[in-house]
């Protein structure tokens, strides 16, 4: 595989396509964008601390984000999550703690998020303010955007505090699409200091947001994500991820208080909609539509299955009829105990009700609670895997390895083409299962000293190798 | 400007040294560039085909601009596949700017080419001459190349350059517009002749007049990086889709990586074999027992070897070209030894399946082939694909997206795209509320189409 993502395309010249001429809607003025867009932009400050030379440091950061939705779900360019500039170079033992996010809008208003999801493909990352209504002027996504070279779009971004946090409004065209389907775009305009801004139609519909992604249109299935400059990402490629990681918060991903424990079904559902509990004849008023049962979880062993409707938690109704309402079960299901016993009321379409008792197990453990270890002399950083990462990369259970965190480019691992998200199994003759047999296996490669350290890497169900050639003097000079 | 006077100085010597002295060698190659030109006008022909794309959950028609090149008396026609690939129809302009129908023979877009054939009464009538493919395998860096078509549209354009690089390898898991992957089986032929959409399925001529390579792709922000399908690939599946109509091509669901300088971490003194970089988890690969690690030393008897990247298209159309449900033995070298395994492989059968919009409801579908299985990471063929779905229309609202797999229509099970497409015209008459009953991923949902509750706008 290349190390230099070219970007190849097609050749045929698209003459005309009559049903890109349709246009239905009034196209919003600059003014009025400026005024609508404004609120729903955040400047994100976020805390790290990491040990360097032995002792604790905190260093701040801070990108764009969007609020996405009423109660306060924020996108954000997954980069902040895995920074590898700070003050000094990473010292072992610790990655970057994210200890807070601080978002702060141009109107005054400031706020506390915390994480709900990351994805290392997409780049992306989705926060909830953690001390507001639920009324924040928010985006909204519009799909099925056929991106053109030429359209024109919109982005906005905020000054940073010495200049007032004045929005700043940035005209964008897409000068060149670079996947298929476009939904990658070349922007013309856009640098890095646009990371995470999102990129609005003339009718102030977000299409897009400015991120890094993969350029190569096969890097998805490939074991090396290739990442490149800052291009536009089409709503249209991670709407999918959107809705999962609201469906994933319920399951892993949501960041609960430290060490506080948190009752976990192991599920993921939908509201179930007034005309959907109609068209299926179970009761209307409230429920949870039951998408995926995790394996070996306590749902899974209480017998409950996709396509499960519940209706009623420990006698009372379940008061979800819409996806918004989701919070409302999640935060009751999470302030159980684990070890308590639960009923749930299920319906089935034939009208037959029964009853099923849930044990809650603790909520596993999330991307962000897992432990990381970081070696210093091949540059990487890796965690354990977690339930969102098998889920992720569609993996089965007893999948073994770590998964790479966080890794300098031109390190040694960098160099042989290790990238974030990748799941290292072995490395040399060593089997590499788990945090300290990634350590014991780095810490005998380090004894020997061998020309040539092989790599044995797995993303989804592709695996590839990847050999690094460490320069051993480099560990004498320190 | 204080350079001007500089850079007209410069112009002028240069003005000066060709008008004076005139190099041989530059008469004679332009008058083989004419000779060129003249032999090679007549087979180039502009190819417009009409395309249905199912594009956002919608049917549309699209039109574009293509090239493409007489290759026998029949009136057979190489261009791409991503230009004529799936036309409902073809129209080509000759070389007389006289325009006509020409007919779909065949599509393979693994290697992106297509044929199609206009009426051989009008290749004697209009005294059209086929071009002649040359040996791509010989060819050398530097040679003088012409690329022929219609870059941006602009017919019977001829561009200049050299053979850049006869042997490039781009990285596999390149995927078309149609969304089948494409390029694993050939290298490219680079060239700095300039190539531009529209080029496409144009010839890359050489000094004899031989077409060494068929257009194809270009890189984006460079300036005069084409890349050609080399006349050795094309050649062959030409040949296959003008007497068949098809390629047929064998599939063992494994991929390799080069073995570089390696060989000391797999246990070898010298490098030899290729390696097995990753193994499609129910693929005959699998069943044979080939692992990830191994080294394959030879297939069907035959020595192998990838000690660069160069190396590994060929092995993948070694593999392609066995004959389809052989019993092939694979020679491994693994840490405790050399193994021997059989492979059988089966056929690959179409990448991509045929797609069709359920109008009523807001979506369009596509038929589940064995290898979209693999490539979607499906449980099983069951179903169609959700491949678009129409903003604002019933689908949308009902939350339904592409890349789910439909494999219930109100209450009744669609195994395939017949079944589906039967289902839709069984329920859609009936104008009310639709339960399909959707896979994603590991998850299971109903969504409810509600065609009659209409959110969109007037059309």
């Amino acid at each position: 595989m290349n190390r230099s993502a070219v970007a190849l395309l097609l050749l045929p010249l698209l003459v005309a396509c009559p049903a890109h001429a349709k246009k239905r809607g009034k196209t919003q003025t600059t003014p009025d964008f400026y005024a609508a867009a404004s609120p729903t932009i955040a400047t994100v400050t976020f805390s790290q601390e990491f040990v360097a030379g032995g002792s604790t440091q905190q260093t701040t950061s801070f990108t764009d984000g969007v609020v996405i939705s009423p109660d306060g779900l924020v996108l954000i360019p997954g980069t902040v999550r895995f920074p590898q500039s700070g003050p000094g170079r990473l010292q072992s033992g610790t990655l970057p703690e994210l200890t807070s996010f601080r978002l702060d809008f141009a109107d005054g208003r400031q706020h506390e998020a915390e994480v709900v999801a990351f994805d290392t493909d997409l780049n992306l990352g989705l926060l909830r303010i953690t001390d507001g209504d639920d009324d924040f002027p928010h985006v909204t996504f519009r799909d099925g955007y056929a991106a053109q070279v030429g359209d024109g779009l919109r982005s906005m971004t905020l000054y940073t505090e010495e200049y007032g946090r004045t929005p700043v409004y940035s005209p964008l065209a897409i000068n060149a699409l670079l996947s298929t389907p476009q939904e990658v775009w070349s922007l013309s305009g856009a640098g890095t200091n646009l990371l995470g801004a999102p990129l609005w139609d003339g009718k102030g519909k977000v299409v897009g947001v400015v991120a890094q992604v993969p350029m190569s249109p096969g890097a998805a299935r490939q074991v090396r994500p290739q990442l490149s400059g800052a291009v536009g990402l089409s709503y249209d490629r991670f709407a999918g991820w959107l809705a999962e990681a609201q469906d994933l918060a319920l399951t892993t991903a949501e960041a609960p208080e430290e060490e506080e424990e948190a009752g976990w079904l192991g599920i993921e559902f939908q509201a179930l909609e007034r005309p959907l509990a109609k068209h299926l004849g179970v009761s209307e008023g409230g429920g949870i539509f039951v998408t995926r049962v995790i394996s070996g979880s306590p749902a899974a062993k209480a017998g409950i299955e996709p396509l499960d409707i519940l209706v009623s938690l420990d006698g009372e109704r379940i008061p979800v009829n819409q996806d918004s309402d989701l919070n409302k079960f999640i935060e009751r299901v999470r302030a159980g105990k684990p070890g308590t016993v639960v009923r749930f009321g299920r319906e089935a379409r034939s009208g037959a009700t029964d009853e099923v008792s849930v044990t809650l197990a603790n909520s596993p453990k999330t991307e962000l609670q897992a432990e990381r270890r970081t070696n210093d002399d091949f540059e990487i950083t890796v965690r354990e895997i977690t339930l969102g990462t098998l889920l992720a990369q569609r993996l089965p259970p007893e999948t073994a390895g770590v998964i790479v965190d966080g890794v300098t480019g031109a390190g040694w691992a960098g160099l042989a083409g290790v990238g974030r998200g990748m799941i290292i199994q072995r490395i040399n003759d060593y089997d590499v299962t788990d945090l300290d047999s990634f350590e014991a296996a780095l810490a005998k490669v380090t004894e020997e000293q061998p020309e040539k350290v092989l790599f044995f890497m797995r993303f989804r169900r592709d695996t590839r190798f990847f050999v690094a050639e460490p320069d051993w003097t480099e560990l004498d000079e320190q | 400007m204080p350079q001007t006077p500089k850079y007209a100085a410069v112009i002028a010597l240069c003005g000066l040294l060709l008008a004076l002295a005139p190099p041989a060698e530059a008469a004679d190659l332009q008058s083989a560039i004419l000779k060129v030109q003249r032999d090679a006008q007549t087979a180039l022909v502009n190819v417009q085909p009409v395309t249905e794309t199912f594009n956002r959950g919608e049917r549309r028609k699209r039109s574009s601009v293509g090239s493409g090149f007489l290759i026998d008396l029949d009136g057979h026609i190489v261009t791409n596949y991503h230009v004529a690939g799936r036309a409902k129809r073809v129209m080509v302009t000759l070389f007389n700017k006289e325009r006509v129908e020409a007919e779909l023979i065949g599509e393979d877009p693994s290697t992106d080419l297509a044929v199609i054939r206009i009426p051989k009464e009008l290749v004697s009538e209009y005294r059209m001459k086929p071009l002649s493919f040359g040996d791509s395998d010989r060819l050398e860096v530097g040679e003088f190349v012409m690329a022929l078509g219609s870059p941006l549209a602009l017919a019977r354009t001829m561009t200049f350059g050299v053979v850049s690089n006869k042997d490039r390898y781009l990285p596999e898991g390149m995927s078309l517009p149609t969304g089948e992957r494409t390029g694993d089986f050939n290298t490219w032929i680079q060239t700095d002749a300039a190539i531009n959409p529209g080029n496409s399925g144009g010839p890359l001529i050489n000094l004899a007049g031989q077409v060494i390579g068929v257009n194809t792709r270009g890189a984006m922000f460079a300036d005069n990086i084409g890349f050609a399908v080399p006349a050795a690939t094309a050649k062959t599946v030409a040949g296959a889709l003008v007497s068949d109509g098809e390629v047929r091509r064998s599939w063992a669901g494994v991929s390799f990586q080069s073995l570089q300088d390696w060989e000391a971490l797999f246990g070898m003194e010298e490098a030899r074999g290729v390696l097995v970089a990753s193994v499609e988890p129910g693929a005959p690969s699998q069943a044979a027992g080939l692992q990830a690690g191994d080294i394959l030393l030879s297939y069907g008897g035959t020595d192998v070897t990838a000690r660069f990247d160069e190396e590994l298209p060929r092995l993948y159309q070694m593999i392609a070209d066995t004959p389809i449900g052989d019993e092939v033995p694979l020679r491994v070298l693994r840490r405790d030894g050399e193994v021997d395994l059989t492979l059988t492989t089966v056929e690959t059968g179409k990448l991509s399946g045929q797609e069709f919009e359920a109008s009523d409801w807001g979506f369009t579908v596509r038929e589940i082939t064995d290898q979209m299985v693999f490539q979607y990471e499906l449980e099983s063929g069951d179903g169609v694909l959700v491949e678009g779905v129409r903003t604002g229309g019933p689908a949308a609202r009902g939350n339904l997206r592409r890349g789910q797999v439909v494999v219930q229509v109100a209450d009744e099970a669609v195994t395939d795209l017949e079944s589906f497409e039967a289902r839709y015209e069984a329920v859609r008459g009936e104008g009310g509320n639709v339960l399909l009953h959707v896979l994603e991923a590991a998850r299971q949902r109903y969504v409810l189409v509600q065609p009659g509750d209409s959110g969109e706008g007037s059309p």
